[in-house]
């Protein structure tokens, strides 16, 4: 559950609270205070742990281990970052209301045919109806928009664990992108509903009807900080999503160093001319022999593969993927 | 980036100091309305600031006072608008011979902290049992943590009502569309219990918590 930090209204101290309780006591002065506002969306930031020099280093480190080559990290270049709030719906509360079910139900009869032999067969029986109220906790977190060219953010996990703050919009668009949600408060109450009812066993139901509401409802949108870096490489661009608050990159893309094989077509073209001029059996021997290089080294026998070690066409090395 | 609007609440801090006697109070993480321990006052918050509640007390047998939602109602079904005593016990099977079946019914919501399934077992049975309560002449008697607010308990009396119901109606998925509730009069009330090892009992209404 996360903590939200607010300022004492009667000693300025920090006053702590858990998300969605109604009031705490303040660690320095003792005195018990409410939290006002217990209906509507509350905006509550994570702030970034980590600057963009840190974020910068560690997409270094992690091209530098992928690639296993210095030379190969240090030919990207850096060219912007930018601190981004992302925002995830909070849903917590109390799934409250009713589920009608009704549902097939089947036995099994045992009968003997003509022979005497015993069979089994399935007959339909009467169908079966239920009601059930329904009242249970609902904790629901979802991204408020399609993050997918962020890559998975774990935020909603993360936003349980750490402290938030109120969030302070002008103060945090000032120095940030932050990104207003796509999906509507319907939505993200719908599927918190949805996880609710879905929960149930529904095997065999042929019909189901269900009205459930959240009540004490705490409704939050969680701003959770990734940085966005651009590194480029000639005129191409690699864009690199880093978590703000773990340091971990979270999604990237970037292609490994050229590799141009020189040595083994000239190797193979010398074997076959010196064994086909020798005397024709060794050359047989010569193609054998080269037949099992070109298998070793690309893998195949194909004539596009063999072409392209042939040609000394650039070939490159793994990358370094994330997300 | 600018996608759906979204209402801003401000969210701000109270401190509990009592608006009449000035004491501290506390609260539990789940409490709604506060209690003063000084002058027996209880606030709640209303638009940002501590407002004073009023609460009623029923008398009967016991010193521990259980807080409730207490308000009479009138049902929406497919049967009609039912707002009498008669037409209640009707729809939930109930035999019981009542004086005053014109009477509109009463419906009791438990307030104080309890599991939701047995905070309805517990609000059905007093439903059901139409009981005579006195007001007790006392005032600003100490009360249990209040823990569901007001905005939430119409939601909990639909589905205790619904708990009433007998069990023909409950499985009629048309006439569970059809239902509605509307409560009016809502009002927090104390019932005294008694303490018997780790049970509650209220001996005038035969219940047990």
């Amino acid at each position: 559950m996360a903590t939200i930090v607010f300022k004492c209204p009667h000693c300025g101290g920090p006053f702590e609270c858990a998300e969605g309780d109604r009031g705490s006591v303040c660690g320095f002065c003792g005195v018990t205070s409410v939290i006002s506002g217990d209906t509507g969306v509350h905006r509550l930031l994570i702030r970034e742990r980590i600057d963009l020099n840190a974020a910068r280093t560690a997409v270094r480190k992690l091209i530098a281990t992928g690639t296993k080559s210095h030379e190969d990290a240090a030919s990207f270049s850096f060219t912007e970052g930018t601190l981004i709030f992302l925002p995830f719906w909070r849903v917590r509360g109390m799934a409250m209301g009713w589920q009608w079910r009704e549902k097939e139900t089947f036995r099994e009869e045992f009968d003997y045919d003509e022979n005497g032999t015993r069979y089994t067969r399935t007959v339909k029986g009467p169908n079966e109806r239920s009601f059930s109220l329904l009242a249970k906790p609902l904790d629901f977190s979802t991204p408020a928009g399609d993050y997918t060219v962020f890559g998975q953010v774990r935020a909603g996990l993360a936003a349980a664990v750490l402290k938030c703050e109120v969030m302070d919009y002008p103060d945090a668009a000032a120095r940030a992108t932050v990104v207003d949600p796509l999906k509507g408060i319907a939505q993200a109450r719908q599927e918190a509903l949805a996880m609710t009812q879905g929960s149930g066993d529904s095997n065999g139901s042929i019909r189901r009807e269900a009205r459930v509401r959240i009540s004490s409802e705490w409704l939050a949108l969680t701003y959770y900080p990734v940085w966005r870096l651009l590194f480029t490489r000639g005129d191409k661009v690699y864009p690199v999503t880093i978590d703000a608050v773990n340091g971990d990159v979270v999604k990237c893309r970037f292609p490994g160093a050229e590799e141009r094989e020189r040595f083994l077509p000239l190797a193979l073209i010398a074997l076959l001319v010196l064994g086909w001029t020798t005397m024709p059996l060794v050359g047989v021997a010569a193609t054998a022999l080269a037949a099992y290089l070109l298998k070793w080294r690309t893998g195949t026998l194909a004539v596009s593969s063999i072409i392209t070690l042939l040609a000394g066409t650039p070939e490159r090395s793994a990358g370094v993927q994330r997300g | 980036m600018r996608g759906c609007s979204v209402a801003d609440v401000g969210l701000s801090v109270v401190p509990l100091i009592c608006g009449r006697c000035a004491a501290r109070m506390t609260a539990g993480k789940e409490q709604v309305a506060y209690q003063c321990s000084g002058c027996g006052s209880v606030w709640e918050l209303a638009g940002g600031r501590l407002a004073l509640r009023e609460v009623g007390h029923f008398a009967g047998n016991g010193t521990i006072r259980l807080p409730f939602w207490y308000a009479s109602f009138s049902i929406n079904c497919l049967e009609g608008c039912i707002d009498d005593s008669a037409g209640f016990m009707k729809l939930c099977g109930s035999a019981k011979s009542s004086a005053a079946v014109s009477e509109p019914p009463f419906v009791f919501v438990p307030a104080f902290s309890l599991p939701a399934q047995q905070a309805i077992r517990l609000g059905r049975n007093m439903t059901v049992r139409f009981p005579t309560l006195q007001t007790s002449i006392a005032q600003e008697l100490s009360i249990e943590p209040v823990t569901l607010s007001e905005v939430d308990a119409p939601l909990m009396a639909e589905l205790i009502l619904l708990a009433t119901l007998v069990e023909e109606r409950r499985n009629n998925p048309s006439f569970l569309a059809s239902f509605g509730a509307v409560l009016s009069g809502l009002r927090l009330v104390s019932i005294p219990f008694m303490r018997e090892g780790n049970r509650l009992i209220q001996s005038g209404m035969n219940l047990e918590v």
